[in-house]
């Protein structure tokens, strides 16, 4: 594509118009172009694609055969391409430097060409797996494009998109670099096993013949750096999963706020709640849920009438929760605290996945809550020691949770851990990276949080919007977001990349088990080859 | 020295009328003519032939017989008419050099007019000023004039669709309020 600016401002974006050798055919929505200008270079993205004429006229007219000469001297200059382009970046021509934010637009009749490799690394970087790492290719090109690993963990992150989007390949993927760069330590909430083990994946062969594979999970590439915790050990072993830790949770460990976060699923009332915290203050944080679930009749009765509570509302609470006590890894006592071993993990630099097995939804919350909640408090623990007494700065963490509209939605936002965690937390050093099809469905506070996206397709408007809640030139990028493929395509924007681009995701294959594997397979081999050349040579000696 | 096909019988600026050498045989209309004058050579476009009678007050009168006929039987008729033809300037040779605009004189009465030769078609047609001088002109049929000129002119390029399409580039671009006469003009182009 080649064309020249025509008229633009800075609140609008630049409009080219095309070469007439090209056609809009040529140009797509979210491509990378460039504009030269005179003293700078403008890095900018396709937003919008045109046809224009000088004359209306010529638009309606349909050029019949004998208007064969007409056609040619008209469509091409006097109908043509219009491009809308928004600058992004711009950077010095004279010096290869840094790139920076747009504060000028380039003068008129700049030309305007389509981005090669070269201006793709000069903008994203070149992978070296520790601070970049390739997360795909900008459309129609093969240059990678890459997100910086630290600047992606120092805020909290956001990977979303309908259902069969590849938001999961997606999310292994940023867990794989972040893993290998070690810029961060994981903890993730594995609610369908996708991330820890083997997982499958579907894929086209070309014909339209789905044909399933098997994936490498975190485990399988980093056997050394990555822990498996399973609430749901029945399953792992059936999957032929490997763990190296069952969760169990004890009866003690929960708090009302705990029971509250499932407040639409177990259908409890307010006068519930209130029951509940009575509860807790009178037996105790530690007791209530367990004497609770254990209370016979007679013994509830008399409970009511002793503490003047109402005999109703404490049964209706005791068979509400019923579902809670009777989730299999709801234990009275428990061989080890989960969260004092998934602690020490995390402080040695490992990083944790907890698989749910056929968990329901109903467990995979409470676990997920409980659990960050006690990482959150010891993390601020540690942190603030470590603001003392300046020794053992605890890792930096992120915490991927899925369905994470579930955690964060307007009603719970307040209440939950996570909110709490997306606000304020990257002082403590936690970030959080939710993977959800929903964002509509998160309160839009915690979305202004997010540094990073990464947006797959989103059909609903409703979610669109909430993506773009407070992205500046968000009217271009919706248009960029509604062309996405339903595969293998995504949006990235934010903290982590210096502009926003959609990338043809990389592939989740051998190819990049190879290169990020922590064995390095072609030194094993070579070593390989030594030993057995050594041992021939012995048994020549002998 | 080709021979002259007239001479300037009035002359201006922007135009100037010749008197053909031979009765009806005046150049083509949208052809090329040339003065050959002291300092420079002016060009222009033949846009009108008139033939009439040398007297105005002897008007000619239909005799109903051929040409042949009337040149056997009344010869003296022909004796006094008289073949016209307008040329509009559209730009001079000086130095050998052709320039696209209009001469700092006009052709002196009684210059001899010549036909432009195949070499210079290419270079006077070569530059396209001549296409705003016609459309500016306010002469009679202008966009017959400019399509003949435009077909006329194509012959003598290597690439003569090239050509129109670059003429065809300049006229649009003279004519972007009336595409409609645009499209008459460039449907006269390529029958």
């Amino acid at each position: 594509m080649k064309g020249r600016i025509v008229r633009g401002s800075i609140s609008t974006g630049v409009e080219v118009k095309l070469d007439p050798q090209y056609t809009v055919e040529d140009v797509k929505v979210g491509n990378f172009a460039v504009i030269e200008g005179r003293k700078y270079r403008y890095f900018s993205l396709v937003s919008d694609v045109k046809i224009e004429s000088t004359n209306p006229a010529m638009l309606v007219d349909s050029f019949e055969d004998e208007d064969e000469l007409a056609r040619e001297i008209i469509v091409g200059d006097s109908i043509f391409g219009n491009i809308s382009l928004n600058p992004m970046l711009m950077a010095d021509k004279e010096q290869v430097g840094e790139t920076r934010a747009v504060r000028t637009i380039p003068p008129h009749s700049s030309p305007v060409r389509t981005a090669t490799d070269e201006d793709v690394a000069h903008v994203f970087g070149s992978p070296d797996n520790k601070v970049f790492f390739s997360m795909g290719t900008p459309l129609e090109m093969d240059s990678p494009v890459c997100v910086n690993l630290p600047k992606l963990v120092e805020r909290c992150s956001g990977i979303f998109g309908k259902a069969g989007t590849g938001k999961t390949f997606l999310t292994r993927l940023a867990l794989a670099g972040i893993t290998k760069s070690q810029a961060a330590v994981n903890l993730i909430f594995d609610a369908h096993n996708e991330y820890g083990w083997e997982a499958t994946k579907e894929e086209d062969r070309g014909d339209g013949v789905l044909q399933e594979s098997h994936v490498k999970g975190l485990k399988q590439l980093f056997p050394s750096r990555v822990v498996i915790f399973t609430l749901d050990p029945e399953s792992s072993r059936r999957r032929g999963a490997k763990f190296d830790h069952e969760i169990n949770l004890a009866h003690s460990q929960i708090t009302p706020e705990d029971v509250l976060l499932l407040q639409s699923q177990l259908n409890l009332n307010s006068t519930a709640t209130e029951t509940m915290h009575l509860l807790s203050g009178k037996m105790g944080a530690e007791h209530w849920f367990g004497l609770l679930a254990e209370m016979a009749a007679e013994e509830m009765k008399d409970y009511a009438e002793e503490h003047g509570l109402h005999l109703g509302a404490l049964q209706a609470l005791q068979r509400k929760l019923k579902r809670v006590y009777d989730l299999p890894f709801m234990k009275d006592k428990i061989p080890f605290d989960a969260v004092d071993k998934i602690m020490q993990y995390l402080n040695a630099g490992k990083h944790v996945v907890i698989e749910f097995g056929s968990t329901q939804l109903l467990g995979y919350m409470m676990v997920t809550n409980i659990l960050t909640k006690r990482i959150h408090a010891e993390y601020v623990r540690r942190m603030e020691k470590y603001q003392a007494t300046r020794e053992n700065k605890p890792p930096h963490l992120v915490i991927s949770i899925e369905e994470a509209h579930r955690f964060l939605s307007p009603e719970l936002a307040r209440d939950t851990i996570f909110a709490t965690i997306a606000r304020e937390m990257r002082k403590f050093n936690v970030t959080l990276l939710l993977v959800d099809q929903r964002t509509s469905g998160i309160d839009s506070e915690v979305m202004s949080q997010i540094g990073t996206k990464i947006a797959c397709k989103l059909d609903d408007e409703s979610d669109v919007n909430a993506l773009l809640t407070g992205v500046h030139d968000a009217k271009n990028l919706r248009n960029i977001l509604y062309s996405l493929d339903s595969k293998q395509q995504a949006l990235i924007l934010g903290h982590a990349v210096p502009m926003p681009v959609v990338i043809k995701t990389r592939n989740y294959d051998a190819q990049f088990y190879n290169e990020i594997v922590e064995t390095n397979y072609q030194e094993n081999d070579k070593a390989f080859n030594e030993m057995v050349n050594d041992m021939y040579n012995d048994d020549e000696e002998i | 020295m080709p021979t002259h096909i007239g001479e300037v019988i009035e002359s201006k600026t922007t135009q100037f009328i010749c008197q053909a050498t031979e009765l009806h045989r005046a150049p083509d209309f949208g052809s090329f003519v040339q003065v050959q004058d002291e300092h420079c050579s002016i060009v222009g476009v033949v846009y009108n032939t008139t033939t009439v009678s040398s007297d105005p007050s002897r008007k000619p009168v239909a005799y109903g017989q051929t040409e042949d006929e009337l040149r056997r039987q009344q010869p003296q008729i022909f004796q006094l008419l008289r073949t016209y033809f307008d040329v509009l300037v559209v730009g001079y040779y000086q130095n050998h050099q052709y320039c696209g605009f209009l001469p700092p004189q006009p052709s002196r009465i009684h210059s001899f007019v010549q036909q432009c030769s195949d070499g210079q078609y290419k270079e006077i047609s070569q530059n396209i000023n001549y296409i705003s001088a016609i459309l500016s002109s306010g002469c009679e049929c202008t966009d017959e004039l400019v399509a003949a000129l435009i077909r006329n002119c194509s012959r003598y390029h290597d690439d003569a669709t090239e050509y129109q399409r670059r003429v065809g580039s300049e006229l649009r671009r003279l004519l972007a309020a009336d595409y409609e006469r645009f499209k008459t003009i460039i449907r006269r182009v390529r029958q």
